[in-house]
């Protein structure tokens, strides 16, 4: 197992109100699978992802990461815990503007402390994504699919426990979409990389070996299924 | 640390026009910095210098008479003036030592009464005014005085006498027992030193003045002179140690009145003049890093969820506002000591308010700037700190950014 809620709760404060966007979670994610935490929106999805990504904490609960309890982890400790044993796939690809796609790579590789046979890492990393002939570019000479790639090859430059993914299709069009998704299945196919998105676009749910609903902050379904 | 001044130089050319105004806004501190401080050290050089000719490097006088020096007390004198000038100047690193009376003076033309027009009568040999004082070079109108009977007036008394070259006065002081001692003078030459106070003086040969004062050979002080005003502490020491000189106070100019204090107040100046210059040119780097930091909260959240810390995340930002200083500042001082070299050579004509400065004070009423490498030095460490002043709260802000609060804020 890679990760795990157990027991989780999270609320937040919006105005005179307490909003309860998780109530009493209990889910894992073992390795090597290519999972779906599916809602709509105010679901409760996005921030079961936030909590197994290490970027906040629960309001009651715990949270496992290989075995280890994250959720009472100091805010220096978990951004080490982020920069080496999880990779991040944004909607919005999130790249650094002002880096080419090659020193995009690279930094994930400095944060987490990567000394040495960093540039053939990240030239394998952009090729393995189909990128070879792009390093140098930076992100506004990029398409969107490839700005994606390129996030991809972020993610997994670090051999990551596991990539969080939040809605990664969502701001592609679907021809651009289904290539970046038929690319994670094949890494996770072909590398056991770990893949948890969170989405409602069908197309994503249909690629998924699992599929956890979420409606209301809980848990409703958890479906494994047979690939397409 | 290479990733972030890797980020930091990239992120200059993100926003070029922000980047540029900014580096502007930090060129045109550090430029002011460098003109003030010159300024400010020309003004502090002067006055050194003046005090250096006024009052001498060293002063030897009775000791009863450095206690009452603002009295300038006759009866506390060195009576025999000879021996202690031979014996200063037998002192190794001392130039020359002239005996000097200073007293007190009202004055009228021969046609009025004597009123209530007071001047500060100097007597010494003629080697201080031509050597020491430069007197000769501060004539606006005749010569300097050659016998006793002679007279040479600041402009401001003479102003106040309406008397000109030419003409008698009458001056009233006092001999060394407190008895009124008048004498006829004639005006032989006008000076203008710089400043309405200091132009308040009377300049006579110091056997007119020891007839003044009743004191034949004697003085009030012997001025001591050095190559250097710098030398002026060692010198005074060596001094004090000599045997002849055991029962006299020994001072250097910058152990007395009011230069003790000139110094300090200058440096007060500078440090304030410094200071605001530094605060409003730190608030145009606090509002572009402050407007950097909001267009890039997502980027920031990005790569704090990648594992940047809070203590890079700071970093980062600082790099980015010292390297803004540090071209900033290259620009600001090399400017800036253009201006301050040029004005150097011409002068600032700052008139009627240094005019009302205390007379004890010798401010002259047009500066000239001192460009040296100490103050480009400074004004360009002092740009640095208008970063750093500049720099803190945005960094500290972009580094309160939580990666989650970054993942909400969509493009």
């Amino acid at each position: 197992m890679i990760c795990q809620l157990v027991g989780v709760t999270k609320s937040y404060p919006m105005g005179d109100l307490l909003v309860q966007a998780l109530r009493g979670v209990n889910v894992s994610v073992g390795a090597g699978e290519f999972t779906v935490f599916a809602g709509p929106s105010g679901s409760g999805k996005s921030t079961a992802l936030n909590l197994l990504g290490c970027l906040d904490r629960p309001t009651s609960g715990e949270v496992f990461l290989d075995g280890q309890n994250v959720a009472t982890l100091s805010d220096d400790a978990l951004g080490a815990v982020r920069a080496r044993r999880i990779g991040f796939i944004f909607q919005s690809f999130n790249l650094i503007p002002v880096l080419t796609a090659s020193e995009n790579v690279d930094l994930a590789l400095r944060l987490a402390g990567v000394e040495g046979s960093r540039a053939e890492r990240v030239e394998k990393a952009l090729t393995e994504v189909g990128l070879k002939d792009y390093l140098h570019r930076r992100p506004s000479q990029l398409s969107g699919g490839q700005q994606q790639r390129v996030a991809i090859a972020r993610a997994l430059v670090k051999s990551p426990a596991i990539v969080i993914a939040d809605e990664p299709t969502a701001n592609l069009d679907s021809t651009n979409g289904e290539a970046i998704l038929d690319l994670m299945r094949q890494m996770n196919e072909e590398k056991g990389v770990t893949f948890l998105f969170s989405t409602h676009d069908p197309m994503v749910m249909a690629r998924a070996k699992r599929v956890v609903r979420l409606k209301d902050g809980e848990v409703v379904a958890d479906e494994v299924r047979a690939p397409s | 640390m290479g990733i972030l001044l890797q980020l930091a130089f990239r992120n200059l050319g993100r926003n070029r026009r922000r980047t540029l105004l900014t580096v502007l806004t930090v060129a045109l501190g550090t430029g002011l910095l460098t003109v003030a401080l010159s300024m400010l050290t020309g003004i502090l050089l002067d006055t050194l210098k003046f005090a250096a000719a006024a009052v001498g490097h060293v002063r030897v006088v009775d000791p009863e008479y450095a206690r009452r020096d603002q009295l300038m007390p006759l009866a506390y004198n060195l009576p025999d003036v000879a021996a202690v000038v031979a014996a200063a100047e037998g002192q190794p690193g001392v130039l020359s030592a002239h005996p000097h009376i200073m007293m007190g003076v009202t004055g009228a033309r021969e046609d009025q009464d004597i009123g209530e027009n007071f001047s500060l009568l100097h007597g010494a040999p003629i080697a201080y005014y031509t050597d020491i004082l430069d007197l000769d070079v501060y004539l606006s109108s005749g010569r300097l005085p050659a016998k006793d009977g002679e007279a040479v007036l600041g402009e401001t008394f003479a102003a106040e006498l309406d008397v000109k070259v030419g003409g008698v006065v009458i001056v009233l002081g006092q001999t060394q027992d407190g008895s009124p001692s008048p004498a006829r003078l004639e005006v032989v030459g006008l000076v203008d030193l710089g400043n309405k106070n200091v132009n308040r003086q009377t300049f006579v040969l110091l056997s007119q003045a020891q007839w003044l004062a009743d004191l034949e050979g004697g003085a009030t002080e012997v001025l001591v002179h050095t190559a250097d005003h710098d030398d002026a502490d060692e010198v005074a020491a060596a001094l004090r140690s000599q045997s002849a000189l055991s029962a006299y106070d020994v001072a250097a100019w910058n152990e007395r009145p009011p230069f003790d204090s000139v110094g300090a107040f200058l440096q007060a100046v500078r440090g304030i003049v410094s200071g605001i210059i530094v605060f409003i040119t730190g608030l145009g780097v606090l509002n572009t890093m402050l407007m950097s930091v909001l267009e890039r909260t997502n980027e920031i959240g990005v790569m704090r969820a990648m594992g940047l810390t809070s203590s890079q995340t700071r970093a980062m930002f600082l790099v980015e506002a010292v390297t803004i200083a540090a071209f900033g500042g290259v620009v600001g001082v090399s400017l800036g000591s253009g201006v301050a070299f040029y004005l150097s050579r011409v002068g600032i004509h700052l008139g009627e308010a240094v005019a009302k400065a205390p007379a004890g004070i010798p401010l002259h009423e047009t500066v000239y700037p001192h460009a040296s490498v100490d103050t480009v030095v400074l004004a360009f460490l002092l740009g640095l700190a208008m970063a750093v002043v500049g720099g803190i709260l945005p960094a500290w802000r972009a580094s309160r950014i939580q990666p989650v609060e970054a993942m909400r804020h969509r493009r």
